[in-house]
């Protein structure tokens, strides 16, 4: 079971990659993940909220020893 | 609505569904902070202090190449520090302070089309990125849900944390995610210098009013999206 479970991020990481390939390297309608998050960090709740989910991840595996 | 847009755009309910998360998680200090980040939102959608200004460049973000040797930097020394540690957590605390002060001190715009939840584009393609992600965050919730239907066979239900804490051991594995990390904060506090924090999305490859192209090809990120588009553009969407 845990290496189903392991699985499941393995592949979640792998679509997440393959997605960014596809919008650098072929036509196929996707925006790359920095033109995502361009395309949200237009709003000034997503800037607040996208800032502290960054810090959040930084405590949670640093400050805070995950 | 008015004022109240802010509660129309999706940041403040996501907010809200992890504070609630963190209450089952039973752990405050993750819960007061996403609460209080959703608070804080509200809180500042009502000061409006008129349109930002045109940005001022920090020389920093000028000089990439001395940005990315700090980081690098940055990250080489913190990952000397044992995790959890009264240093570690003084340097995290200050980086998010400092990048929340950055984004706070801003002008906050007056309202727009944008601010006002009528958003005047959309990203072609962006729920590919939000169907990877939501189901990503639906797995790492399994495990969490199941890790307390049988808490004594938690190892058979790793969190993300638990594969990735056991990596922060050493002093590689910690330099590398403050390398992620430093880095990731830069990009961030780059995109909102450099926009004025109001037009971050316009070179996103967007639809929505049109524009004049621009007469040379911005490629400040290496993204296809950054080409001149336009309303005779395929990757120009129209309207809603």
């Amino acid at each position: 079971m845990r290496t189903i479970t392991i699985l499941g991020y393995v592949v979640c990481g792998l679509a997440l990659l393959a997605i960014e390939l596809l919008a650098r390297f072929t036509r196929v309608p996707v925006p790359t993940l920095a033109a995502l998050f361009r395309w949200m960090l237009r709003r000034r709740s997503a800037q607040i909220g996208i800032i502290m989910a960054w810090w959040w991840i930084g405590w949670h595996f640093l400050g805070d020893g995950a | 609505m008015g004022r109240w847009h802010v509660l129309r755009e999706p940041t403040v309910p996501i907010l809200l569904l992890a504070s609630v998360m963190h209450v089952v998680r039973r752990n405050v200090f993750d819960f007061l902070l996403f609460f209080g980040t959703a608070v804080l939102i509200v809180v500042d959608s009502r000061r409006i202090t008129g349109r930002a200004s045109e940005p001022e460049v920090p020389a920093a973000v000028r000089h990439r190449w001395l940005a990315a040797a700090a980081v690098a930097l940055f990250a080489a020394i913190i990952a000397l520090l044992p995790i959890a540690g009264g240093m570690v957590r003084i340097v995290v605390s200050a980086c998010g302070l400092a990048a929340l002060a950055l984004v706070l001190v801003r002008p906050a715009a007056a309202p727009t089309p944008v601010a006002a939840g009528d958003a005047p584009g959309r990203l072609r393609g962006w729920w590919v990125w939000a169907t990877v992600g939501v189901v990503t965050c639906l797995w790492e919730l399994s495990s969490f849900i199941a890790q307390q239907v049988w808490p004594a066979d938690q190892v058979n239900h790793p969190a993300a944390s638990d594969l990735i804490g056991p990596l922060l051991t050493t002093w590689l594995g910690r330099a590398i995610l403050l390398l992620l990390w430093g880095a990731a904060g830069y990009w961030l506090l780059h995109q909102l210098v450099t926009s004025g924090g109001r037009g971050a999305g316009t070179s996103a490859g967007m639809s929505g009013p049109p524009q004049a192209p621009p007469t040379e090809p911005s490629r400040t990120d290496g993204s296809r999206h950054s080409q001149p588009s336009g309303p005779s553009s395929p990757r120009w969407e129209a309207g809603r």
